[in-house]
């Protein structure tokens, strides 16, 4: 049988935390009071399999300031008396682990999810261009601007890339790949591809922007 | 009977022959699983009759002098574990010692004087020592008339509380918390002024019993909140230990004493994890903020409230 007496913190400590393991797959955690010649006394068990006793001795372990506090009710009302504190404690312990794990898991995913989730934006301050960019839904700031002297050059490459919003994924790799500048350059040189095209079919509006009443026809 | 001689005290007055005839009774030897081995209970004589009828309240007979298997360093300073009075814990410690040393296998404490705010459990601190050690605890209000009036026929004078006790318990050294020092009259304090003086107290009149008495083996603990206005007549015979409020989480082990204590004065099982931890927030929250002193007695009798409006903590 392995017996550890808690992580070697606090030795000198009034009460402590072990747990003796056996073979078979059950563990004995146990509350222990040192006594005057050096030696300890049990004055709390508690047998489990080997998982939960090790998590409770864990997070015993954590709690060091409590050992004094479980000690002295167990010396002065019994061992019953702590019995449900500590096996509750650590029970909701590992509970509010659990949840706070899932609630972290959730969020990653959630995250994630909208990591993939890239927003077309149009910007008209005040001062300074008119701009585009794009946004992660995880995110505050757009990490990719395109800026321009005029606003109607600013919409028509917005006429463009509003019918390319499946591919914002696609774009925003590039985007890592390559950089601002180069994105910058896919897309206008894809505008003017598209602007081609809707020129042939005979679909392109008039004016400064060709692509006004385009609906992502190829 | 078998006979031993135990008496070692300095201050024992050696002539008196009931002091020296401490016995050792094997119809009273009392196993001690405690300690795994057997612990005989020695004896002494406490009264002298001047009587022939006899001492009143069966005084008459060997006493038991108990704790003698509580002085060991897992006995009582170590079940006490009131860190939160150290200087009382190094007391204990040492007179626990000191007994060992001198061969007196029973518990003693040399006429003590706890001096500390009222609140701060003195009456507590005696209750825990004897039960600690094993040995029957009594209360001794110096503002009791019976004290000092002079009682005239055919009125019954009747004995102070502490003799009562000692009829009734057998035992020749009981624990006496002597209470109410501060305001007392002066004729309770020379009474006990002479119940604590070594050099009377082992041959104490007392005419309401017709005998003779030795208190020397009693453990008197004399309260007080402002022991500089003792007599110093009585301050020079007390081993005074200044006791502090207790603070921080010594405040939580002290509930847990209280809870303890209350749980075995009402007789009530051991209550439940969750309601030792609901008392727990309930004085930790009654204290406030900043936290404000909370007296023994209040706390006492809010753990008394809470166990009774719970229902918790059934009676055995």
């Amino acid at each position: 049988m392995q017996t550890s007496a808690d992580a070697g913190v606090a030795w000198d400590a009034a009460f402590r935390p072990a747990i003796a393991v056996g073979g078979d797959g059950c563990a004995t955690v146990s509350l222990e009071r040192r006594l005057p010649d050096g030696g300890h006394a049990v004055i709390w068990s508690h047998a489990c399999d080997a998982m939960e006793g090790r998590a409770m001795a864990e997070w015993m372990s954590l709690h060091p300031r409590l050992w004094e506090r479980w000690g002295r009710i167990g010396v002065r009302l019994g061992a019953d008396a702590i019995g449900p504190l500590i096996v509750t404690g650590a029970m909701q312990a590992a509970a509010r682990e659990a949840e706070v794990e899932r609630e972290r898991l959730a969020q990653e995913a959630e995250r994630a999810r909208l990591a993939t989730e890239i927003t077309l934006y149009t910007f008209n301050p005040k001062k300074g261009p008119p701009a585009l960019g794009f946004e992660r839904g995880c995110d505050d700031e757009t990490f990719w601007r395109m800026r321009f002297d005029e606003k109607w050059e600013r919409d028509r490459v917005v006429d463009y890339l509003r019918r390319q919003k499946p591919r914002f994924i696609e774009l925003e790799a590039y985007w890592r790949e390559h950089g601002d500048l180069e994105l910058e350059r896919l897309v206008l040189s894809e505008m003017r591809a598209a602007e081609q095209r809707a020129k042939k079919l005979g679909i392109a509006a008039g004016g400064r922007r060709p692509l006004r009443f385009w609906r992502g026809e190829q | 009977m078998r006979r031993t001689d135990a008496s070692g005290d300095a201050a024992a007055p050696m002539a008196l022959p009931m002091v020296r005839s401490l016995l050792t009774r094997t119809s009273d030897e009392i196993a001690s699983t405690e300690a795994g081995r057997v612990h005989s209970v020695p004896a002494m004589e406490v009264s002298k009759c001047f009587s022939a009828r006899g001492a009143a309240l069966g005084f008459d007979g060997p006493f038991d002098l108990l704790g003698g298997d509580r002085l060991g360093s897992d006995g009582v300073a170590f079940r006490l574990a009131m860190d939160w009075h150290p200087g009382l814990m190094r007391h204990v410690a040492a007179v626990c010692g000191d007994q060992r040393v001198q061969g007196r296998s029973w518990f003693r404490m040399p006429p003590t004087l706890l001096a500390g705010p009222d609140g701060v459990g003195r009456t507590h601190i005696g209750r825990r020592i004897a039960t600690e050690a094993g040995l029957p605890h009594v209360t001794l209000d110096l503002h009791d008339a019976r004290l000092v009036r002079r009682e005239a026929s055919p009125d019954v004078p009747e004995p102070v509380p502490p003799l009562v006790a000692m009829a009734m318990t057998r035992c020749a050294n009981p624990v006496v918390s002597v209470i109410n020092a501060d305001t007392a009259p002066p004729p309770a304090l020379a009474l006990v002024t002479r119940l604590v003086d070594p050099a009377l107290n082992r041959r104490i009149v007392v005419d309401a019993l017709s005998t003779q008495l030795d208190l020397g083996q009693v453990t008197w603990l004399i309260q007080s909140s402002a022991p500089d206005r003792l007599p110093d007549r009585l301050c020079d015979r007390l081993v005074r230990i200044d006791l502090q409020v207790p603070d921080g989480e010594a405040i939580e082990f002290m509930t847990i004493d209280v809870l303890a204590e209350v749980v075995s004065d009402l007789g009530l099982r051991p209550p439940g994890g969750d309601v030792v931890e609901a008392v727990l927030a309930r004085v930790g929250g009654r204290r406030g903020h900043p936290p404000r002193v909370v007296r023994m007695r209040e706390l006492y009798d809010d753990v008394v409230a809470h166990l009774q409006d719970d229902g918790a903590g059934s009676p055995l």
